[in-house]
């Protein structure tokens, strides 16, 4: 358990550097020039002027190595965003990233405990109505997409009912409709594979044993059958914690939520260099890191599965 | 699961009991985070409405008139070839921070923006100046020997309290120009602390903005800053003008969706929105029209949106062609069935809606009003402009388009740039008989595109910086930075130069509309296509912000409305000059 663990953070600056590398051919790839931010001319002393505070100027050796991963998103000296031309990557990064986590963290509670409750129920309750009703509602998380949800949710919720701000962040009530957005998917997906788990589980040889030897039919299903019908959920739940905490493009554009998934996808729009490689990079560690809590909680929950102890 | 639940339930508690602020008197939508909120960086429309409570220059715009007022300066004399300008100081004009300001604060600003190193995009507003643009240039270079010194530019401080200011030829709009942000003055020893200091920008200049940091001379200062959540601004007590600020707070959301900021207005979360999508903006203006509404007020908007030509490429290298172009435009098709809120069709350049606000006065007492050149087809009905256009185009060598490669007509991402691009190519294929290749891209490749003359033809907009017709005719000077279609004509600069060094305005606006005619009734680099509307939602419980055709909406003067006074906006139409152009936010570009 601890070396697979060992092995698994000392991979992680490898991994970096070859996400790290691909990012930067890619951006390098990318068509369109990153200094024509603005609509007027730009003066060959204005562009000069840009191209020293942004480091075009370099060699691509250099900014590779130096420029961009330590001048500017380590120790953040001098360097503004393209876009953002008070703020630099760190900042940036500082400012929405904790927005992001606590979204997140709500939201893949939400998922959790509703996707789960769902799947368990609906599997518990095989072909009665509480099953269609959820297997319907997952079909609908599924399926319509966040930015039609989020809408309905805010007119309803919003407009209509008046009992939940429009949109904005730092305050309580301004979490629950982004949250819930944001876990739908994820809590329709849940639920499908908690159910599909269980109804595998259920017919196994040793569920019946439980039940002959008396056990409740409640503890026969969330211990003993739970257990093994949770290890599909558990490996989607490293991707998509992932996912989640890092932010949503849409949720937060609906809801104008200050995080990072924003930035995301506006910094490749700005060819926002650093910003870009700023935001895949913490999108990689935080993928790493779940994967190796979901490698972890798997030895953990089945006793046969010791990854890293063949 | 329990666990989960229970830790969503914390969070919630957690986020209940973090610090919460009372709403601000007065809330409004910036739909965008500004770049920054330095003065001389700032650009685009939002930027300046922010930046419009933090400085205050030389002179303001009224706010129901939006002719120059004295502002730091109380007044200032001007001698009589218009071309020598001294301004006072009033004594009681402070910094945030206590200082008086004085002219060597002007002086520091304008240096800073005129340094090619800080890459300011509006520099040229302050081209009047004599020097002002051979300082410019010769720091442009890489060679620092042919450096101009700033004491040879023409502004010079007598003492604390008084600037004079010498211009190159006698700019009609000077006062306009002095109350544009570009030109406020900056407190210099806050900016040799964070940003700029011995003519060389500092690596920290990002931070002289910071709410700790700033130290401003506007009717606001800013209280606080989260980084893209809020800004909100508190009475500045040391403005001179403060007993005429009715606001003690204002915020500024930067919401970017137009369907979420028209939820939060209809909510009352926030009291002023300047953008809607164009399919609310349709069912807004027809309700306003129907007499609904009153809180939607659209209004002309100093802006003209066009098709640039190639000049230098076949076939458009021929005027003809370019002329065919313009006339097979069905420019009240579009205004009508593509964009409908109003806009008006376009011949000319120099938006037609606002020539009633840039009368100037001549030194006879009488008034003189710019008359728009003459655009081609104009006068014609439809069919005579469809007929001498495949006239034109037979002339040219291509009688039903023969002979004219496929053209290919370039645009930024928009849903409206595209519904028009397909109207007009349609138009120039049923009528002409071309083929038009359409082509959407993202702004970062479009511009540099556009800049090195690598299309056919493409989209362009312009949005007047101050209230004179030269804002848009002397864009298409041979070379002009923002001409970028290849047009060169040595009659059009000639008339440029000639109107700009004549001090009577009545032939100066003769000038300029021979100007205009040339350029859109003969040679056509471009072909106008409709004036903008601007348009914004105010809550009718406030008053004092008046329309102009800038849209510049100055949030600082906002008050609540005693009851029972309809809204200032009923008043008179605003006449006079406004000043303050900035770029259209991304949703309009």
């Amino acid at each position: 358990m601890t070396r697979l663990a060992v092995r698994r953070l000392l991979q992680v600056p490898f991994v970096l550097l070859v996400v790290y590398t691909v990012s930067v051919a890619l951006v390098a790839a990318t068509p369109g020039d990153p200094l024509a931010t603005g609509d007027k001319e730009m003066t060959p002393e204005a562009r000069r002027a840009k191209e020293v505070k942004y480091n075009y100027d370099q060699p691509w050796y250099r900014r590779y190595f130096y420029t961009w991963p330590i001048q500017r998103l380590l120790i953040d000296r001098d360097l503004p965003a393209h876009r953002y031309e008070d703020w630099t990557v760190p900042e940036i990064l500082g400012a929405s990233l904790p927005v992001s986590l606590q979204l997140g963290l709500f939201a893949f509670c939400l998922a959790v405990a509703g996707g789960l409750t769902a799947g368990i129920l609906s599997a518990a309750r095989r072909n009665t109505w509480i099953d269609y009703l959820s297997v319907a509602l997952a079909m609908i998380g599924i399926s319509l997409p966040t930015f039609v949800i989020g809408a309905g949710l805010l007119i309803l919720f919003g407009l209509w009912l008046g009992v939940l701000p429009i949109g904005g962040w730092g305050q309580a009530r301004q979490v629950i409709l982004p949250g819930v957005t944001l876990s739908l998917p994820f809590m329709a997906y849940m639920a499908r594979l908690t159910r599909a788990g269980m109804l595998d589980v259920i017919g196994e040889d040793y569920i019946r044993t439980a039940r002959a030897k008396g056990v409740g039919p409640r503890r026969v299903l969330l211990v003993h059958a739970f257990k093994n019908a949770f290890l599909p959920v558990l490996s989607y739940l490293g991707p998509a914690a992932a996912a989640i905490l890092t932010g949503s493009f849409v949720v937060e554009k609906i809801y104008t939520v200050p995080g990072m998934g924003t930035h995301v996808v506006e910094s490749v729009s700005n060819r926002d260099q650093t910003v870009i490689l700023g935001t895949v990079l913490t999108y990689s560690v935080f993928l790493m890191l779940f994967n190796l809590l979901v490698d972890l909680a798997y030895g953990w929950i089945d006793p046969r599965i010791r990854l890293g102890e063949e | 699961m329990v666990i989960a639940v229970a830790v969503a339930l914390i969070l919630l508690g957690v986020m209940v009991w973090s610090a919460r602020e009372g709403r601000a008197d007065f809330v409004f939508v910036n739909s965008l985070e500004p770049r920054t909120l330095d003065p001389a960086l700032t650009s685009w429309v939002d930027e300046f409405r922010l930046g419009r409570c933090l400085f205050e220059g030389l002179t303001r715009l009224n706010d129901t008139t939006f002719r120059p007022e004295p502002a730091v300066a109380s007044r200032w004399d001007v001698s009589d070839d218009r071309r020598r300008y001294t301004f006072h100081l009033r004594p009681e004009a402070r910094w945030s921070n206590g200082d008086p300001v004085t002219a060597d604060d002007f002086l520091f600003a304008w240096r800073r923006v005129l340094d090619p190193a800080v890459a300011s995009e509006y520099f040229y507003q302050l081209y009047p100046i004599t020097n002002a643009r051979r300082y410019y240039e010769s720091r442009s270079d890489r060679d620092p020997s042919n450096d101009l010194p700033f004491d040879r530019v023409g502004a010079r401080a007598l003492n604390d309290r008084t600037l004079q200011v010498d211009l190159e030829f006698p700019c009609p709009y000077f006062l306009d120009l002095t109350a544009f942000l570009t030109l406020s003055p900056v407190h210099r020893p806050t900016l040799e602390r964070w940003a700029y200091r011995e003519g060389r920008v500092l690596p920290t200049k990002h931070l002289w903005t910071r709410p700790e940091n700033l130290v401003c001379n506007g009717p606001f200062v800013i209280e606080r800053w989260q980084f893209k959540r809020r800004i909100r601004l508190r009475r500045n007590p040391t403005y001179w003008d403060a007993a005429a600020i009715r606001l003690r707070t204002i915020e500024a959301l930067p919401i970017d969706d137009a369907n979420t900021s028209l939820l939060a207005y209809e909510t009352g979360a926030v009291d002023l929105i300047a953008a809607v999508t164009p399919m609310a903006a349709r069912a807004l203006y027809a309700a306003h029209r129907a007499g609904g509404r009153d809180d939607f007020h659209p209004r002309r908007y100093f802006a003209t949106y066009f098709y640039r030509f190639n000049c230098k490429r076949p076939p458009l290298n021929d005027a003809r062609v370019r002329r065919a172009l313009s006339l097979t435009i069905d420019r009240q098709a579009i205004c009508e069935r593509v964009l409908g809120f109003g806009q008006t069709p376009a011949y000319c350049l120099v938006p037609a809606g606002s020539v009633d606000e840039m009368t100037r006065e001549g030194p006879d007492g009488r008034s003189y009003r710019y008359e728009p050149g003459r655009g081609l087809g104009q006068d014609m009905t439809p069919t005579q402009r469809i007929e001498l256009a495949r006239r034109l185009l037979a002339e040219a060598g291509h009688p039903d388009g023969r002979g004219v490669r496929p053209l290919e007509l370039l645009y930024n991402r928009d849903q409206s740039h595209h519904l028009i691009a397909q109207a007009v190519a349609k138009m120039w294929k049923d009528h002409l008989g071309l083929q038009i290749e359409l082509k959407q891209l993202e702004r970062n490749v479009f511009s540099p595109r556009v800049e090195t003359l690598d299309y056919d033809i493409a989209r362009g907009n312009w949005v007047g910086d101050y209230m004179d017709p030269m804002t848009f005719l002397d864009m298409f000077v041979t070379d002009g930075g923002h001409n970028q279609t290849g047009f060169a004509n040595v009659e059009y600069d000639r008339l440029i130069r000639q109107a700009t060094q004549e001090p009577h305005p009545g032939r100066r606006f003769e000038i300029l509309q021979q100007a205009e005619t040339l350029l859109i009734g003969r040679e056509l680099p471009i072909a106008p296509i409709y004036e903008y509307v601007g348009y914004y939602l105010l809550n009718p419980r406030f008053g004092g912000l008046w329309p102009d055709s800038q849209l510049n909406l100055f949030v600082h003067r906002a008050f609540v409305q005693p009851r029972g006074v309809p809204q200032t906006v009923a008043g008179p139409e605003p006449h006079g000059s406004a000043s303050a152009g900035g770029t259209l936010p991304e949703a309009q570009r």
